[in-house]
């Protein structure tokens, strides 16, 4: 292989392996090798930026040399060799001395030789290669053109570079922001997704600081929040309105255009041409990057300052701005961002912008779950309220409303004050019944009172509260010229939202939010009004019908107390008379001797009066328990000879009231009762017989014929004094043995087989053992096969 | 004369047998004692129609037994207007439909108002009082058979 070519594919390889914008000066290091020289530099031809009177100047765009700073920030002027070289489009040698105006690094590294070969740029500007030796050995013909050679690659294989570094930096950007929009930037503050940008753009770029500023609503004012920055100095401003004021970044927020300043170290001597290109372009350096670039390469204050090239990208998403991105100073060459550089910051911004839109998107989305969560929570929570104040004897739906305020300002992001007021129906004015926020209570007592009751009148007045009011409409406005009556009340109402409450068509309320703040409220303000006026409506509606209902209670009670009334009058009534009747038939029957006929008689007149007492007794008892009256007890104790005497006569009469040829008996076991003697137990004598004759009148219905009831007392395993009444009839299943002693039930036999009666024996009868500290037990199979109800008595 | 009354109540039975014993001596008394036994003796009556059919409203189905009369659907809801079930069986029945019934019960008219309005003309209410004229004046108006 030749020896050009060889040099060549060796120039290729080294561009090749470079990862970044450095790589442009180990090719300058590798030309140096190539050529035999000692360091080398790559000139660039700037016609705009004149430095002196002959117009145009030749920059360093990269050097290397050994153990020499990577910038360099001197320049040469048109009619330098350099200006020759590229003029004249050939190479120019040149041999000691040479000039060190030209050269300032001449005298640093004991320069004797220079070779400048001219090139052009993938941009098409001007330029040219210096290949610099410290030996006396002159450039041959042959290196000559070898270097012509390796400069007209040269840009190309920069080219590639900077390609190449596009790439992966868009490439990992994408990665970076995309795993931002689908997952950890959800959970992840975004400020920590721009630090990873900015540090990867920092990166690609060399520069000493780049910073992202986004516009963030959630912030007063809506400013541009400082997001991340690599400058560690802490004084990059935090914030930003976006004004000319406020400098360059300042200056692309306002005009949403990039910027790219050459070199900010000389802003002022280049100032009049910068601001043709940028009107009212600013730079005060608030950030103090100067004094973080000597601070980086250690520069003391009488050193020359490196280049500070800055190039800056508005962030756009949709036409809008949504912040900037800035980059300064590379602190590796080459020294100034070209302009591929500043179209790769405009895609770097591309990305950034949407993906912060998509942030912004979720964040809203975030913000609107988290007030519907709210809502429906705080109307859950107003429904157990309501529940509670439905319960009330008087309820009121203002104590329901009140908290469904509070629920609203947790909910509705920028709420400040609320309130709701309800319609007088006999002014039709509307007056205030709840209100929330500190506003309401701000200020002297006697205003705040004011307030309070200022009342709403349904006037011709054309303000949104009528309109609201009239059109049963949500209104909502920020529009400064429909607030007087919001800001007579709150001055510094800047939004305010109305919504009606109604009931069957018409207006009965009004809620009434307002909001100081400059975002006004959020775009699901109204639909969230929508369902809370629902729910208001619906507590008004509710506590209305409960209010109805309660004065119907109220009405029922006064109606049933007087009923009761009448029912006892009447039971007593009945009852004197029938006692009466059944105490002279006692008498009659004690004399002696009697006929055996009028004593049959007597005793069915006996059955019939004892049944009549029952009745009338059962009739008191029902209604004192339905009155939800306790059972009135008067104990005694109880004593087999007035017990047994009892329970025989019930036995009889029992027996004469029943179809003879039915031949069903009833018999009582005196001696069972004799357990009596040995024991205190006490009872309601009165009530006692009402229960024991229930039972035996039940037997008596129920009973096969040609059976026996039988009528006994006994104790049991603890002592339980009872009275068992045991028959053989129709039976009771096990799963009705709760249900005989409900109110009004009735087996399908039980019910085929009487023609009296409502089902409420039983369901008394466990009422007056129960209220006798007893009870009442059903055995619907005891060990002889019979149904046996037992009255157990409660250990004295 | 023949008159069938039915009475589940043993007592009230026994009281109306003497009224009526007392005013109709002659008369063959015939009792029913539950609404199952009248479904049951609906064609006898219909064979050997009676002058009049004295019937209680309250009546149970049958006498308490392990083979009791199966209770159909119409006769479940209970015992409180057995009579009339009874009553409107027989009016259905064109062999029947002719035989007087005086509906004798201790329930007041305003309580049977709605099943007392339309009655045909040989069914009559009478309310059980604790003299027997009201029963002996509505038997002679539907029977047209003077007292004794």
């Amino acid at each position: 292989m030749p020896p050009s070519i060889s040099a060549l594919a060796k120039l290729v390889q080294t561009a090749l392996h470079q990862e970044d914008l450095s790589g442009l000066c180990e090719m300058l290091h590798e030309v140096t090798n190539l050529v035999r020289g000692h360091g080398c530099v790559l000139w660039q031809f700037d016609q705009h930026r004149a430095t002196t009177s002959q117009g145009g100047h030749f920059f360093v765009v990269a050097q290397w040399f050994p153990k020499v700073s990577p910038y360099a920030s001197h320049d040469l002027s048109v009619s330098s060799d350099v200006g020759k070289a590229v003029f004249t489009l050939a190479p120019v040698i040149s041999a000691s001395p040479l000039s060190e105006n030209d050269h300032p690094f001449v005298v640093r590294d004991r320069l004797l030789s220079y070779c400048t070969v001219p090139l052009t740029f993938a941009d098409a500007a001007l330029g040219a290669l210096s290949v610099y030796r410290n030996t006396p050995d002159p450039f041959e013909p042959a290196q000559i053109d070898q270097l012509l050679e390796l400069a007209s690659l040269t840009p190309e294989l920069f080219q590639t570079i900077r390609d190449k570094l596009s790439y992966h930096l868009l490439k990992e950007l994408n990665s970076i922001l995309n795993d931002g929009d689908t997952g950890a930037g959800d959970n992840t503050a975004p400020e920590h997704l721009m630090e990873t940008v900015t540090g990867r753009i920092s990166a690609a770029f060399q520069c000493l600081e780049t910073s992202i500023f986004l516009r963030n609503p959630y912030l007063p004012g809506e400013l541009f929040q400082l997001m991340a920055t690599t400058l560690e100095n802490g004084h990059m401003k935090r914030q930003y309105r976006g004004d000319y004021d406020e400098g360059l970044t300042g200056w692309v927020l306002k005009r949403g255009q990039p910027v790219s300043i050459f070199d900010l170290s000389h802003f002022e001597r280049d100032r009049d041409s910068i601001r043709r290109e940028y009107p009212r372009l600013r730079w005060n350096d608030s950030a103090k990057v100067e004094t973080a670039v000597r601070k980086h390469f250690g520069l003391q204050p009488h050193h020359t300052l490196p280049p500070m090239s800055f190039m800056a990208a508005p962030i756009i998403e949709h036409d809008e701005v949504l912040g900037v991105i800035r980059c300064c100073t590379a602190t590796k060459g080459p020294a100034y961002f070209a302009e591929r550089e500043r179209d790769l910051l405009r895609l770097a911004a591309d990305q950034i912008g949407q993906s912060w839109r998509g942030w912004l998107v979720r964040r809203e989305m975030r913000e609107e779950n988290r007030s519907w969560r709210t809502l429906v929570n705080g109307i859950s929570k107003a429904n157990d309220l309501a529940e509670a104040e439905f319960d009330q004897d008087e309820p009121s739906e203002n104590t329901v409303f009140g908290e469904v305020l509070k629920v609203i300002a947790a909910a509705i992001p920028e709420t400040d004050t609320l309130d709701i007021r309800t319609m007088d129906p006999a002014t039709e004015e509307y007056r205030l019944v709840v209100t929330h926020g500190t506003a309401w209570t701000q200020g002297p007592r006697q205003q705040v009172s004011q307030l309070r009751n200022s009342r709403l009148p349904m006037t011709d007045i054309d303000t949104l509260e009528v309109k609201a009011i009239r059109e049963q409409c949500i209104v909502i406005s920020s529009d400064e010229s429909q607030l007087n009556v919001q800001r007579v009340l709150f001055p510094l109402t800047r939004h305010v939202a109305l919504a009606p409450l109604r009931s069957k068509g018409r207006t009965t309320g009004l809620l009434e939010i307002r909001a100081e703040g400059s975002h006004g409220f959020p775009k699901y303000t109204e639909p969230m009004l929508q369902v809370v006026t629902q729910q208001l409506n619906l507590y008004q509606s509710l506590a209305e019908i409960v209010r109805r209902r309660r004065a119907l209670e109220r009405q029922q009670v006064m109606d049933l107390t007087k009923q009761t009334q009448i029912y006892q009058d009447l039971s007593h009534q009945l009852r004197s008379p029938i006692i009466q009747a059944y105490a002279r038939i006692q008498s009659a029957l004690r004399i002696d001797p009697i006929d055996d006929r009028l004593r049959l008689k007597l005793l069915k007149i006996r059955g019939l009066c004892g049944k009549a007492k029952r009745v009338t007794l059962g009739v008191k008892l029902f209604v004192d328990l339905a009155s939800r009256q306790p059972i009135n007890t008067a104990s005694e104790v109880l004593r087999t000879e007035k017990l047994v005497p009892m329970l025989l006569e019930a036995a009889s009469d029992h027996e004469l009231m029943v179809e003879p040829e039915r031949g069903l008996h009833f018999e009582v076991d005196r001696r069972s009762f004799d357990v009596l003697d040995r024991r205190m137990v006490r009872a309601d004598f009165d009530l006692l017989e009402q229960a024991v004759n229930n039972l035996i009148d039940n037997a008596g219905k129920y009973s096969y014929s040609n059976t026996t009831v039988r009528i006994a007392g006994g104790v049991t395993g603890k002592d339980r004094f009872y009275v068992a009444v045991t028959n053989n009839g129709i039976p009771i299943r096990s799963d009705e043995i709760q249900k005989c002693v409900e109110r009004g039930w009735r087996s399908q036999e039980a019910q085929a087989v009487t023609g009296e009666g409502s089902g409420i024996g039983l369901w008394l009868v466990d009422h007056i053992m129960r209220a006798q500290g007893g009870g009442l037990v059903i055995n619907p199979y005891n060990q002889d096969g019979l149904i046996e109800m037992k009255l157990m008595f409660a250990v004295a | 004369m023949e008159i069938v009354f039915v009475e589940d109540d043993p007592l009230q039975a026994e009281w109306i047998q003497e009224q009526l014993q007392n005013k109709y001596p002659r008369a063959t008394l015939r009792r029913i004692k539950t609404e199952s036994e009248f479904r049951a003796k609906v064609e006898t009556l219909a064979e050997n129609p009676p002058d009049i059919v004295v019937m209680d409203v309250m009546l149970r189905w049958a006498d308490p037994s392990p083979a009791m009369p199966h209770v159909p659907d119409d006769a479940k809801v209970g015992h409180h207007r057995a009579g009339l079930r009874c009553q409107r069986l027989l009016s259905s029945v064109p062999a029947t439909s002719g035989i007087p019934i005086l509906l004798y019960t201790v329930l007041e008219d305003d309580d049977l108002a709605a099943e007392i309005r339309d009655l045909p003309q040989n069914v009559v209410y009478a309310r059980k009082e604790s003299s027997p004229e009201n029963l002996y004046r509505k038997i002679q108006t539907l029977t047209r058979q003077p007292p004794r």
